[in-house]
């Protein structure tokens, strides 16, 4: 996809090299990875719970996509549908949050003009979160913001008498979200906050000094030089979040009180992991909802990658070193 | 935007102008850095000062912010072989399981890092028929959801008998298409392909090129990447804890035992289990610490040689 | 949320324990894999380790009893000590592996295990997933295997042996612990507002439904609306649910019996505050019972014992507590019991005799399940021994007010219930997902009563695609 940046009559000799330099990825990846794969394939065409060995063809798609006549046809898309629209909203909440908060701090921590004091405290905190592990993140959000008058927030506003009662934070629909939106982008903006700087500590100072000399502003700087080179960076950050939004599980799964699965937070992630993991397991129906999952990301990932690889290639920098 | 009669005027006024402005800027970025921060760090504060308190304080006080009197008996209970029946020392060994998390977090980070290096690389500098096609894979096989086909993993490791090891918890991280994208992504903004040739002129060997040129031109990445694959290797659960199926003490991992810890029924002292998270993240922070200077260090040196 | 295929797996870390993979059909979760693991004389552990936790190749019997039980199941770990010191045995040839963190992640994982080549003799089944092992041969043998009957059992509670038969009538599981449980509660405030002196007569105000949500309201009233007369809604579930008279599935199709009642019992629990809803096992659970907003709540035998971090004693505060000593147990509306642990054995057993002489001497001989129960203040599975260490007033737990014998409510908590027929393997997921509706329909996602059971039978219908649902 790159072929117009390189120089063809070099390139054919060295072929070999390209072949055994990415041969240690395949290898690993085939000998640890197709059989699952395999078998995830292979499981979205049969049965669920007690007919878990039979093949029944598309039934679990059709069920999954289009439901069918039987309770538990409608049940199933009427749950794998409810589970995508919740994916979308939770996705589209913390991923704009979350870029245009790292797109603005990596730009200011950057920034050869304007120098923050401490940037290099602000650096490495800003990731932090990032360390804990989900169980734990969502433990502490949990004890935060408690249902009950129990819960920190609660008890705080109860005394302050800005709340008669306690309000559900978790339980309620629009504030679970919410605070799923906030717990994932609190968890990834420093992720990508670093993403972004690595790509921009890759552009070469002298770039910025010169642009800097002829007095171009800030806000100039930032799209004339700065988001051309970051470009692909860009792009993989872009698709890596939508990867993740889509099939995004730790946080809705975990967030909330007591046993329930709060159906507001229920992704096409966590969909999966519950049928696959019930006492009765439904294979069917999780691999079946995967394989949709994989297409409908897959998809939606190779347009956006394509989409702006093209434009870029051309542009690609040959000054820097 | 550029003030007319400042230009005018004397370039001295233009130049305080814009310094004024530039301070003010600044001032104003560091409030937010500093708010952001807080964010940030306040629910690690919580769970440190948990550590510090006696459960029962958790119980009915809920959140504070002051440190309770309780770290040392929180500790004692921790490692005391007759607490809750030994069901502490049981399953929580801070020895064992920062051994045994940083043998696998390192190893995995290692080759995680180095193999997507080369295979970044490997689909960079050279042009071969199934190029496209491989980049192609790899952008799709990191878009497979991982919940279904993690089981097939465990499975087939069971099967072909590689448990009670840490094989299938290190060597998967070969193939990692996530930072293989990256890399190939950071290569198409700061790696100009013209330098291999120039060191092929020099008569440097493919991989010496790889090794000696393209490793300390892609620091920042390798820096970015390692802290993200050892954080991952690091808090993993799910897989070592179906992987080593004689679950004895020696092998466990850290996020294992926490798990041990807080996942049983029987034993509530909340006190405690604040303090065994806190004690399992503090290699992490130490680490982090450690590399994210490297990466700062690192992108100074990427900068400067070229 | 980048960097998806890393973190999804391993930030969704702890928790996924709590899911399990396959107890039903445990060896299809694995079809191509090698199910000749049972007799297989591989080592690929040989470890000797002599801890907890060691397993050592199986094979030809190897002298040593492995017990294969979850990382919280303490009372494996107390029998082995109370075992060895009365018989003799050697600690050594008892050996203890331990699988999963709770009763959740262990029944994922003993599969698991019981698919590699570790030695496995004794397992321990939870009441929720016992029937899933028990109905598969490929994991649990009979346990004539070992030449343990029925008859043998010394007095055992009879939900106990009906729990443990699989579907063909044959005995694969065995308890040595019964786990009725009762009515605990703040006796103070019960006095201050209810003008309750003892348990017997706060027995008399929860006797059944009907009085205990009179005297909720009562208790509502008099104290202002400061305190409800029950904590959770899933210890008034775990009590209520007892009232069935059939199984939640027969001939194929899912029963309501009673259930739909529970929505309009929780319903008004919830809206007249008679219910403080607060999370099991969450702080805020304790702290309700510590500063009053909840009067009481159920709680089984096991949550009863004196160590530090029992629900009893994080209810009391512990010694010097808020509540310490403040507290009493009565009955409750009908008997019920919650959770319980059975021994089963392993298909590829090997050390029979010293499998059949440990299960034995905690179920089968009074002397040792006396000294279970004294060792441990747990309640073994044996009415004689129980009624004999009441009667001999023997145990009082400070924790109680007047230092209160738990076991003699007990007791008859224990003697009243009744199994019979009303025990399928769909049990613990049905209950899941009802509980779920439930707790729906109190926090409003589900608009009325029945969109709450439209969606639980959705769900069930959705779990298992074989059961008829109307």
């Amino acid at each position: 996809m790159q072929k117009s940046q390189k120089k063809p009559a070099k390139m054919v000799s060295y072929a070999k090299y390209g072949y055994m330099f990415i041969a240690p990825f395949f290898i690993a990846y085939a000998f640890f990875m197709i059989y699952p794969l395999i078998n995830t394939f292979i499981l979205s065409f049969k049965g669920n719970g007690a007919t878990v060995d039979e093949w029944v063809g598309f039934q679990n798609y059709q069920w999954l996509l289009f439901g069918g006549e039987q309770r538990a046809a409608n049940s199933i898309q009427n749950e794998f549908w409810t589970s995508m629209g919740n994916t979308v909203i939770l996705w589209v909440g913390n991923f704009v949050i979350q870029l245009v908060l790292s797109l603005l701090l990596a730009v200011w921590f950057s920034d050869v003009r304007i120098k923050i004091k401490g940037t290099g405290f602000f650096k490495v905190v800003m990731y932090l979160p990032n360390i804990i592990t989900a169980a734990s993140v969502a433990g502490m959000f949990l004890m935060l913001f408690g249902n009950s008058k129990f819960g920190a927030i609660n008890s705080l506003l109860l005394n302050w008498g800005w709340l008669q009662d306690a309000f559900p934070f978790i339980n309620n629909e629009w504030s679970g979200r919410i605070l799923v939106m906030f717990i994932q982008s609190w968890m990834w903006f420093g992720n990508t906050t670093l993403l972004l700087m690595s790509g921009i500590f890759g552009i070469d100072p002298a770039i910025y000094e010169a642009a800097s000399i002829d007095g171009s502003s800030g806000m100039h700087m930032f799209f004339r030089i700065t988001m051309p080179i970051l470009k692909p960076i860009f792009i993989y950050v872009v698709i890596t979040s939508l990867i993740g939004g889509l099939q995004m599980f730790d946080i809705p799964y975990l967030l909330h009180e007591g046993t329930t699965i709060r159906p507001t937070l229920e992704t096409g992630a966590v969909f999966i992991y519950k049928y696959f993991h019930q006492v009765s397991p439904n294979y069917g129906y999780s691999a079946a909802a995967s394989i949709v999952l994989f297409i409908l990301t897959a998809v939606l990932g190779i347009i956006i990658y394509r989409f702006n690889t093209d434009s870029t290639a051309p542009k690609k920098r040959k000054a820097a070193k | 935007m550029a003030n007319k009669t400042a230009t005018l005027n004397s370039t001295s006024l233009r130049e305080r102008e814009y310094a004024r402005k530039i301070r003010a800027q600044a001032i104003i970025r560091f409030i937010v850095c500093v708010i952001i921060t807080i964010i940030s760090l306040l629910p690690i504060y919580i769970l440190v000062i948990n550590a510090t308190r006696e459960s029962n304080d958790i119980i009915t006080q809920g959140v504070s912010f002051l440190p309770g009197g309780s770290l040392i008996d929180n500790i004692n209970t921790l490692f005391d072989p007759e607490a809750a029946g030994g069901a502490y020392v049981r399953s929580y060994n801070l020895w064992y399981g920062y051994r045994n998390s940083l043998i696998i977090a390192i190893c995995s980070t290692v080759l995680s890092v180095f193999f997507s290096g080369l295979t970044a690389y490997g689909l960079t500098v050279y042009d071969f028929k199934f190029k496209k096609a491989a980049t192609t894979f790899i952008l799709a096989i990191m878009m497979i959801p991982t919940q279904v086909v993690s089981t097939g993993f465990l499975e087939f490791m069971v099967s072909i008998k590689l448990y009670d090891n840490y094989i299938p918890l290190i060597l998967p991280s070969i193939a990692s298409p996530a930072v293989v994208f990256f890399i190939l992504q950071y290569m198409k903004s700061s790696f100009p392909t013209e330098i291999v040739e120039a060191a092929r002129i020099d008569g440097c060997g493919e991989f010496m090129t790889f090794i000696r040129i393209a490793l300390p031109m892609l620091r920042p990445a390798f820096a970015v990447q390692a802290i993200f694959a050892f954080v991952a290797s690091w808090n993993n659960y799910y897989t070592p804890s179906m992987l080593l199926l004689s679950n004895k003490i020696e092998q466990r991992t850290m996020p294992m035992m926490v798990s041990a810890i807080l996942g049983n029924d029987k034993i509530s002292n909340f006190g405690v289990n604040y303090l065994a998270v806190a004690l399992s993240i503090l290699p992490v922070v130490i680490i982090y610490l450690c590399l994210s200077k490297f990466i700062v260090k690192g992108v100074a040196l990427g900068a400067v040689k070229g | 949320m980048k960097k998806k295929l890393l973190a999804l797996l391993l930030a969704s870390a702890m928790v996924l324990s709590v899911a399990g993979c396959s107890d039903e059909t445990p060896t299809d979760n694995g079809g191509n894999e090698g199910d000749g693991t049972t007799s297989a004389p591989a080592n690929s552990d040989g470890s000797e380790d002599t801890t907890e936790g060691a397993a050592t190749p199986s094979g030809e019997d190897d002298g040593v009893l492995t017990i294969v039980t979850w990382g919280s199941n303490s009372d494996v770990v107390n029998m082995k000590k109370i075992f060895c010191e009365n018989t003799g045995v050697a600690e050594d040839k008892v050996q203890i592996v331990t699988q999963g963190d709770n009763g959740e992640g262990g029944r994922d994982q003993i599969v698991q295990y019981l698919k590699g080549d570790g030695d496995a003799d004794i397992i321990t089944l939870e009441a929720d997933w016992i029937l899933s092992y028990i109905n598969d041969d490929t994991l649990t043998a009979p346990l004539s295997d070992i030449g343990i009957s029925e008859g043998d059992l010394k007095n055992p509670y009879s939900y106990t042996v009906a729990i443990g038969k699989d579907e063909s009538g044959t005995l694969k599981g065995v308890s040595f612990q019964a786990a009725p449980g009762g009515f605990l509660y703040r006796s103070d405030l019960a006095e201050q507002y209810l003008g309750v002196k003892s348990p017997e007569e706060m027995q008399e105000k929860v006797k059944d439904w009907a009085t205990f949500q009179a005297t909720a309201k009562e208790l509502y009233d008099a104290s202002n609306g400061a305190t409800s007369l029950q904590a959770t809604e899933g210890g008034l579930w775990q009590v209520y649910q007892y009232n069935r008279t059939q199984a939640w599935v027969v001939d194929g199709a899912l029963v309501m019996d009673n259930a739909a009642d529970f929505y309009d019992i929780a319903k008004t629990f919830n809206d007249e505050k008679y219910l403080a809803n607060v999370p099991q096992w969450d702080p805020a659970w304790y702290a309700a019972i510590q500063d009053g907003t909840a009067l009481g709540d159920f709680v089984p035998t096991w949550g009863l014992t004196a160590a530090a971090d029992s629900i009893l004693s994080n209810m009391t505060g512990g010694e010097g507590g808020k509540a310490y000593g403040k507290m009493a147990m009565c009955q409750g509306p009908n008997g019920y019991c919650w959770g319980g642990t059975w021994l089963g054995i392993a298909a590829k057993h090997n050390t029979d005799d010293l499998a059949a002489q440990f299960i034995k001497y905690f179920t089968c001989d009074d002397d040792g399940m006396r000294a279970y129960t004294l060792g441990t203040n747990d309640f073994c599975n044996n009415s004689t021994v129980m009624k004999a260490i009441v009667d001999e007033k023997v145990n009082s737990n400070p924790q109680l007010t007047d230092g209160q014998d738990q076991f003699q409510i007990l007791m008859d908590q224990a003697d009243a219930i009744n199994m019979d027929g009303k025990i399928t393997k769909y049990d613990s997921v049905i209950k899941g997902h009802f509980n779920d509706s439930v707790n729906g329909y109190l926090d409003g996602t589900y608009a009325t009563k029945d969109d709450a059971i439209n969606a639980f039978k959705d769900a069930v219908a959705a779990s298992f695609p074989d059961l008829v649902v109307e």
